[in-house]
C-alpha cells in the first residue's frame, strides 16, 4: 500500500483534504473526520471523480474511526453513499481489538451474484420475449412474491447451518455446485440460536425469491473474452448464453441487520465507544454481543447462499424442459458475496494474520495460490462477479495477487449508483427505458414500470469504466465482457 | 403533514412534516407503506397492534417503522391507516393500531421492497410549531 502523494487534481479542488497518492488512488488523511485511526483510500478515475459524493467520502473516514481497523478505510471505484459504511466500503479488523458491525455489512447481508453457463447460443433461443416471460413465472419476483417450497422451521434451521448445500441435499443443484460459490456457499461460524423468531417468520415464506429493487436474473451472451486460459478455466466460452442472478438474503437478512443494530447499539454504548453514525454501531469481535451477531448473520448468508442455488435449480429446470439441457450442460461458473464479514488471513505488517474483513458492496478476489480457491483454480485465481446496470455489460474477472496486498483481496461490486431513484422517476419513463433497451436487444420484464426507470442503465456508473479501474490498478483482471439480452427485475 | 422525497443515490430519503409527534409517526408509516405498495387502497379487513419503548424519539421511531415493517412482510398486509398514542415517559413509547388489506398482487404490486429502516441521518427535530423528520429506507 505505497504511493508518493502529490496535491494536483480536479478532485483535490473539488473536495478539500483529498490528496492524490497514484495515477488510480486517493488518501482521505487521519483528521477528516474528528477521530480517525487510520487514514481512508479509495481507487477512482478522472472520468469516475465526478460521480464521488463528499458524503461517501465522510462515511469512509468515519469507518476510519472504528476500533481495531487495520491499515486504512478502503473502497473501490463504485463507492457510492450509503449508510454506516460507504457502499464500496471495505474494512479489516484486528481479532483481539477490533469490532464487528451490521453498518459493514448492511440490510442485505450476502446480496451476491452467481453465473450459470450453458452451451445455447442467442440464435437458439428462439421467441426471447416467451423465455424471458416463462422465467419471470418460475422464479417469484417482487414485493409480496411467496416461495413455491414447503419449509418447515426445521428445514429453515438446516439451511441457515449448511447454506447451499442444504438446497443440494433437497435435489436442487449438484455437489460441484458447492465447489464453485465462494467459501462451499457456507460460513461455518453460523448460529441459527442466534436468528431471531422473527427474522425466521420473514424467510420461511421468501426462500427462492428474487426479491426486488436492484435484485435481477439475467440473460446475457459472453460477447468478449480477454483472457482465454481463465476463461476456459471457468468455464466460459465465447458465444455462449449465460445466466447471472443477483439477491440476497431477503427478509430474513434484513431483520438481523435491524435486530442486531439495536442490540449493537447498547453494546456501543457499555463499551464505551463513541461513533459518529449510529449505523456503525458495532461490538468487540469477541464479545458476547458480537459473536451472537456473528452467528446470525453468518446463518443469513447462508440463507442467501442456499436462495440463490433454489432459483438456479429453477432456472436449470426450465432450461432442461425448454432446450432439452441437462444440469451438467449448465454448471455453475461461480457465486461470489458482495455484503458480508468474512474470517480471513492476510498479510498485516509482513505476517499472516486472521482478521475480520467487512464487505459492504465490495467482492472477494482472492489471487492465485490463495488458500479457499475452487479445484483447478489455483493458479487462475477466484472467479469474480461484476453486474453491470440493466442495459449496460457485465464482466467476470479473476482474482489478483494485488489484490490480495492492496485490498484485503477484494474488489468492486458493481456499477454504483450515480442517480437517485426519485431523480430517475422524474426524467425518465419507465415504458420509455423499456423501448429504448428493446432497440438494442435488451428485454426487461418487471412488475411495474417504476422498477424499470429506477433501475435505468443511465442511473449507474458506467460498469465498463468501473472495471477498468480495478483492472489498471490490478484489484482483479478481466476475463470476460457479458452482454444482457434479456432481464428479470424484481 | 407532508412526505417530501429528498436526494439520495442509493436508497429512498424523506422529510416528513407533522404537528405533532402522533401525526409524525402516522405520516412515517404512510410514507413506508407507499414505498413498498405505491397504492394502499382495499377493503379494511385487518388490524393489528403495535407497541415499542425505547431511549430516544429516534429509537422509537427506527423501532416501530421496523416493527411495521416487519408484520407488512411477513403477514403481507398493506396498512391504509393508524392511530397512534406516544407516551413521553419514561419509558418514552408507541402504541400503535394498524388497520389495513391482505396485499394482492395486482393493486399493490406499484412499489419496491424496504430491507430495512436506517439509522444513517435519522433525525426528528421540532420546527415551525410541530415536527420535523428525515429518514433513509434502504431499498
Amino acid at each position: 500500500m505505497e504511493g508518493t502523494a502529490s496535491k494536483s487534481s480536479s478532485m483535490s479542488d473539488m473536495i478539500q483534504g483529498v490528496t492524490r497518492t497514484g495515477p488510480l488512488e486517493w488518501e482521505l488523511p487521519i483528521g477528516f473526520v474528528p477521530g480517525m485511526r487510520v487514514p481512508g483510500r479509495f481507487y477512482l478515475s478522472d472520468a469516475l471523480a465526478g460521480t464521488l459524493e463528499e458524503g461517501a467520502l465522510r462515511q469512509l473516514a468515519n469507518v476510519a474511526t472504528l476500533p481495531g481497523i487495520i491499515c486504512c478505510s478502503l473502497a473501490m471505484p463504485d463507492i457510492h453513499w450509503g449508510y454506516g459504511f460507504p457502499i464500496g466500503g471495505v474494512g479489516a479488523f484486528d481479532l483481539t481489538e477490533g469490532v464487528v458491525s451490521p453498518g459493514g455489512v448492511g440490510f442485505d447481508i450476502n446480496c451476491g451474484v452467481r453465473l450459470l453457463a450453458t452451451p445455447l447460443r442467442e440464435a437458439d433461443l428462439g421467441r426471447k420475449m416467451e423465455l424471458v416471460e416463462d422465467l419471470y413465472r418460475a422464479v417469484p419476483t417482487g414485493v409480496g412474491a411467496r416461495s413455491q417450497q414447503r419449509l418447515g422451521k426445521t428445514d429453515l434451521r438446516s439451511m441457515l447451518e449448511e447454506g447451499a448445500a442444504f438446497a443440494v441435499r433437497q435435489g436442487l443443484g449438484v455437489e460441484r455446485d458447492l465447489e464453485r460459490c465462494e467459501g462451499h456457499g457456507r460460513m461455518d461460524e453460523a448460529d441459527p440460536s442466534k436468528v431471531s423468531e422473527k427474522a425466521l417468520l420473514r424467510g420461511l415464506p421468501q426462500s427462492g425469491t428474487l426479491g426486488a429493487g436492484n435484485h435481477f436474473l439475467e440473460l446475457q451472451v459472453v460477447d468478449e473474452v480477454y483472457d482465454p486460459e481463465a476463461a476456459a478455466a471457468f468455464g466460459v466460452e465465447p458465444g455462449t448464453v449465460a445466466v447471472m442472478i443477483h439477491c440476497g438474503s431477503r427478509g430474513l437478512g434484513h431483520q438481523v441487520c435491524t435486530d442486531y443494530i439495536t442490540t449493537l447499539e447498547a453494546a456501543t454504548k457499555r463499551y464505551g465507544f463513541t461513533l459518529p453514525d449510529r449505523q456503525l454501531a458495532c461490538a468487540p469481535i469477541g464479545s458476547t454481543e458480537g459473536q451472537a451477531y456473528i452467528g446470525a448473520m453468518a446463518a443469513a448468508a447462508n440463507y442467501a447462499w442456499a436462495n440463490r442455488q433454489s432459483i438456479t435449480h429453477a432456472v436449470r429446470e426450465l432450461l432442461e424442459k425448454r432446450f432439452g439441457l441437462t444440469t451438467e450442460e449448465m454448471p455453475l461458473v461461480y457465486d461470489v458475496a458482495h455484503n458480508i464479514a468474512k474470517f480471513e488471513e492476510h498479510e498485516v505488517n509482513g505476517r499472516r494474520t486472521p482478521v475480520c474483513v467487512h464487505r459492504k458492496g465490495a467482492t472477494r478476489a482472492f489471487g492465485p495460490g490463495t488458500q479457499g480457491l475452487p479445484l483447478g483454480l489455483e493458479t487462475i485465481g477466484q472467479p469474480v462477479i461484476i453486474p453491470g446496470s440493466m442495459g449496460t455489460p457485465s464482466f467476470l474477472l479473476r482474482g489478483t495477487e494485488e489484490a490480495m496486498r492492496r485490498t484485503f483481496g477484494s474488489t468492486c461490486h458493481g456499477a454504483g449508483r450515480v442517480m437517485s431513484r426519485s431523480g430517475a422517476k422524474k426524467q425518465l419513463a419507465g415504458k420509455d427505458v423499456r423501448e429504448a433497451l428493446r432497440r438494442d436487444g435488451i428485454l426487461v420484464r418487471a412488475p411495474n414500470d417504476a422498477a424499470i426507470a429506477e433501475e435505468a442503465p443511465s442511473v449507474y456508473k458506467s460498469s465498463t469504466e468501473v472495471v477498468r479501474v480495478v483492472h489498471e490498478v490490478g484489484l482483479g483482471r478481466l476475463v470476460a465482457r457479458l452482454r444482457p439480452i434479456g432481464v428479470i427485475k424484481g | 403533514m407532508s412526505i417530501e422525497e429528498l436526494e439520495h443515490t442509493a436508497d429512498l430519503r424523506f422529510r416528513i412534516r407533522a404537528s405533532t409527534l402522533e401525526g409524525l409517526f402516522a405520516e412515517a408509516v404512510r410514507a413506508l407503506m407507499e414505498t413498498l405498495y405505491g397504492e394502499t387502497t382495499g377493503p379494511v379487513t385487518e388490524s393489528r397492534a403495535v407497541a415499542v419503548n425505547a431511549a430516544d424519539r429516534e429509537a422509537l421511531l427506527h423501532d416501530f417503522l421496523s416493527e411495521v415493517l416487519f408484520l407488512a412482510e411477513a403477514e403481507n398486509l398493506v396498512f391504509s391507516s393508524v392511530d397512534v398514542a406516544i407516551a413521553e415517559g419514561p419509558p418514552l413509547s408507541v402504541r400503535a393500531t394498524l388497520r389495513g388489506t391482505p396485499f394482492d398482487p395486482i393493486r399493490h404490486a406499484g412499489g419496491t421492497e424496504v430491507k430495512g429502516i436506517a439509522y444513517f441521518d435519522l433525525s426528528i427535530v421540532e420546527a415551525d410549531g410541530g415536527y420535523r423528520l428525515e429518514i433513509v429506507f434502504d431499498v
